[in-house]
């Protein structure tokens, strides 16, 4: 569904991302991670076509990006970490101006049950302005959804979600991945991470350090049993924190009840 | 404790200027700083190069010193009089004291003492001052060469300190009222009313003193004695008389002079300061107050109210109904009218364009019978004359002021290039809504300065059908000269993102003010270029048709013609700017 060889990116002398070479079949949901200037977001934009990589191809359900932007676009959805909105267009008209853009016929019902899944039902004829943080980016989960994409990019998509807006959203992404569309998920909580997906691409200064399955990549790089993938993270980048020099207090003693 | 606060101030104004200084590195930063030199140089050489200002000089006001010390003084105690009056009837919202969150972060948590942060910002303010004393230097040593210059600086300052003090101790003041509860709004008349009194009896006690007029041929100097003399009338002087002695060190002629005007002048700064030190007012709140709405509306800007467009608080309607499928770009301009607000649907200007002739042919209709035939044609003269300078005002101003188009959206840019469409539609579908807004009025324009003609009594020389004609030709014509106006501004958004203004936190300085006008420059000239082969195709046509057709139906085809060449012009141009949107890369264009 989403092939990528040989992405690189510069700016200037800067390699951003360099020679990134994988793929993501429908229903996987491939988590990025890397430490911050890994170059993930800057992989994100280069595969949502926002920024022109340097080298490379970036083929989605076979349209090349490069080559055919309208067709690869077309299947495409990206969720910035902050949700980027008009502030002069209500909801509805959100939605009414990107079936437009993306060409979806009788968008209204499709666009209506969206409203509601999300619980923006009420919220139609309101402003961005009116809107909190997490339904500004529930809004823009409902325009990105709404040309039913093949390729989903989330970068940091529990940004600003209350507790509840972040199991909707995980279940979500999940039930996406079930109904085939591949997923590229960037985040830094890497629970978040180990709970939904289903692979792993973990990058440092813009290369790829490891890539493949969750078991994959716990085999490899875990040093204990059991670890889990912070630890997996840590010893793959070779960031691991350095020992605490203050002693760990002691633990409290147990409660007995009478 | 204050050394620190120095330490804050000294590298604060050293690294924003190392900033800027690191910027020129950019050669479009460099460029601009050149520019941005030599036309300072240029506008100010006739007071900085006084050898060879000889030919300035004549373009000097010509005002004797005499004059300038009276007459400017007055006029200038008249502002400051006005100033004071309006600051105390309707009080800023900013306190005097403003602080920015990270010196509220800072300072007020930290061991200093209350006076010592009104040190530390009365002398963060001298900063300011210092800026605004020497561009009036320039500016009245441009005007009015450069004697006594060191005094004027001097004068200046004094009079920006005294002015820096008093809108401290005014604020305090409020703060102070506003404590005890005796800032309700009908104080505030109360406050508007003893005024107002006071200047209904000094206006009685001077109306029989008052000079006579000067006459209608009156030249500037004696204009300004006039005023001069209205303020040495009756009670004025002794009204005026604290206000005198702040401005008088600025028209001291002579040591002696500046030596006598200083010391009341220090008199009021000393008790200003006395006051403001001495107030026990606590202007943290306000302060804080402040500094978060700041900080909300700069963070507002940063995130998407870019080019000053501020976010509306009503929803607005559809301009038109949008399907959901047909041409993309059609979504754009939808998107972009209402943006444009609520005076742009189409139901607005459906009932514009009928109402408008309605009411001018009914207005005729009533004139030509009952007013005399001189007050009719008078009318129409305004009407015709009024709607001929708008018409060119919308040509002039018109694409800088509707940028409902790449200038309000390049901030966007990063969803904007998700679209499935190729990047010519999203060019044409940004420029589209700015032309549609712009040709609308133009038309509207047009078909007043029509109607005026057609019903304006002229005499038998005037054809209607020249009329109609000419009308016809300028509206094929307007819409395509409107998209080139509107393409070249978008070009150099697309080319040249970051010499172009999004948000008001973009830089500023002496760099950013020689790359506005090589941009301006650039920009005549592109139009100049685009306009050339459309003139020349309109002459050709004209002439040719002049002889076959008649020079009435000539001007409507040779408008045709070059409709068609711009339009052309304005196709090739959107194409090339839709290549180069394609591979624009604002992750390089704009960090610069």
């Amino acid at each position: 569904m989403i092939e990528i060889g040989g992405l690189t990116k510069l700016y200037g002398d800067f390699m951003a991302v360099n020679g990134l070479s994988f793929s993501v079949r429908a229903g996987e949901v491939m988590g990025l991670v890397g430490p911050n200037g890994a170059g993930k977001t800057t992989t994100l934009r280069c595969l949502a076509g926002i920024i022109p990589p340097t080298h490379g191809s970036i083929v989605i359900n076979g349209c090349d990006l490069a080559q055919n932007p309208v067709a690869a676009k077309a299947q495409l959805a990206f969720f910035p970490d902050e949700p980027k909105l008009f502030d002069y267009l209500t909801v509805w008209q959100h939605l009414v101006f990107v079936a437009r853009i993306y060409q979806v016929e009788n968008f209204a019902p499709r666009g209506e049950a969206l409203l509601s899944e999300l619980e923006l039902a009420d919220k139609r004829n309101s402003l961005p302005a009116e809107l909190s943080r997490g339904m500004k980016q529930k809004l823009a989960i409902a325009c990105g959804l709404l040309h039913s994409p093949k390729a989903l990019y989330f970068d940091e998509p529990l940004t600003g979600l209350d507790p509840l807006g972040i199991r909707k959203m995980k279940a979500s992404i999940v039930r996406r991945a079930q109904e085939g569309s591949a997923i590229i998920l960037s985040s830094h909580l890497l629970h978040l991470v180990e709970e939904i997906c289903s692979h792993i691409l973990i990058l440092k200064n813009g290369k790829m350090i490891a890539h493949g399955t969750m078991a994959e990549i716990t085999q490899r790089f875990a040093t204990e049993p059991g670890a889990n993938l912070e630890d997996v993270f840590f010893n793959a980048t070779g960031d691991a924190p350095a020992p605490s020099s203050t002693p760990t207090p002691p633990a409290p003693p147990p409660i007995i009840s009478p | 404790m204050i050394s620190a606060l120095f330490f804050l101030q000294y590298h604060s104004v050293r690294n924003r200027l190392l900033a800027r200084f690191k910027r020129m590195k950019q050669p479009k930063y460099l460029v601009g700083s050149i520019i941005g030199v030599l036309w300072m140089g240029f506008y100010f050489s006739t007071f900085l190069f006084p050898a060879g200002a000889g030919a300035g000089k004549d373009a000097l006001v010509k005002i004797s010193p005499e004059d300038l010390v009276s007459a400017g003084g007055a006029l200038l105690l008249f502002f400051i009089l006005l100033s004071w009056v309006f600051g105390w009837v309707f009080p800023n919202e900013r306190p005097s004291l403003a602080f920015t969150e990270a010196e509220i972060a800072f300072l007020f948590p930290a061991p200093i003492s209350r006076r010592s942060l009104i040190h530390y910002k009365l002398a963060r303010s001298q900063l300011a001052i210092l800026f605004s004393t020497l561009i009036f230097t320039l500016i009245r040593g441009r005007w009015f060469g450069n004697s006594h210059i060191w005094f004027f600086m001097l004068g200046w300052w004094l009079l920006l300190v005294i002015f820096s003090l008093h809108n401290i101790a005014r604020s305090f003041a409020f703060t102070f009222l506003f404590e005890r509860g005796l800032m309700t709004w009908w104080k505030r008349w109360l406050t508007l009313g003893a005024i107002a009194t006071g200047i209904g009896a000094v206006v009685v006690l001077t109306w029989n003193h008052f000079p006579a007029l000067p006459p209608d041929n009156a030249s500037m100097a004696e204009g300004l004695n006039w005023v001069h003399n209205v303020f040495s009338t009756g009670v004025l002087p002794y009204v005026l008389f604290p206000f005198r002695m702040v401005v008088a060190p600025l028209f001291a002629t002579d040591v002696m002079s500046l030596l006598k005007a200083l010391g009341p002048a220090l008199v009021i700064l000393a008790l200003l300061y006395f006051v403001v030190i001495r107030a026990n007012v606590a202007f943290e709140e306000a302060s804080i107050e402040y500094s978060q709405k700041i900080a909300t509306r700069i963070a507002a800007m940063r995130e998407r109210r870019a080019g000053g467009m501020v976010a509306p608080k009503k929803s607005r309607r559809d301009p038109f109904p949008l399907k959901s499928t047909g041409p993309a770009y059609y979504a754009i301009l939808w998107k972009n009218l209402i943006q444009a607000g609520n005076v742009f649907t189409f139901r607005f200007w459906l009932i514009l364009a009928c109402f408008t002739p309605a009411m001018l042919i009914g207005a005729s209709a009533i004139f030509s019978h009952n007013a005399p035939k001189g007050t009719f044609a008078a009318i129409c003269g305004v009407a015709i004359g009024g709607a001929l300078m708008l018409l060119a005002f919308s040509f002039l101003l018109g694409p800088a002021l509707l940028r409902h188009d790449f200038r309000s959206d390049l901030p966007q840019v990063e969803i904007i290039k998700l679209y499935p469409m190729p990047g010519w539609q999203i060019v044409l579908g940004e420029i589209l809504a700015p032309v549609a807004i712009l040709a609308a009025v133009q038309w509207l324009l047009l078909l007043v300065v029509l109607i005026g003609l057609i019903v304006i009594p002229l005499g038998s020389g005037a054809s209607k059908a020249w009329f109609v004609s000419l009308t016809v030709s300028a509206m094929l014509v307007a819409p395509a000269l409107d998209a080139l106006l509107l393409i070249i501004p978008n070009g150099v958004a697309l080319m040249l993102p970051s010499w172009v203004r999004f948000d008001k936190n973009a830089p500023r300085g002496i760099e950013t003010m020689g790359q506005n006008i090589i941009l301006a420059l650039g920009q005549l000239c592109a139009l100049l270029v685009a306009m050339l082969p459309a003139g020349l195709i309109f002459a050709l046509v004209y002439f040719l048709g002049g002889l076959a057709l008649g020079s009435t139906v000539a001007t409507m085809v040779a408008a045709l013609a070059a409709t068609a060449v711009l339009l052309a012009e304005a196709g090739y141009a959107i194409n090339l700017l839709g290549k180069i949107f394609e591979n624009f890369d604002l992750s390089s264009e704009l960090t610069n």
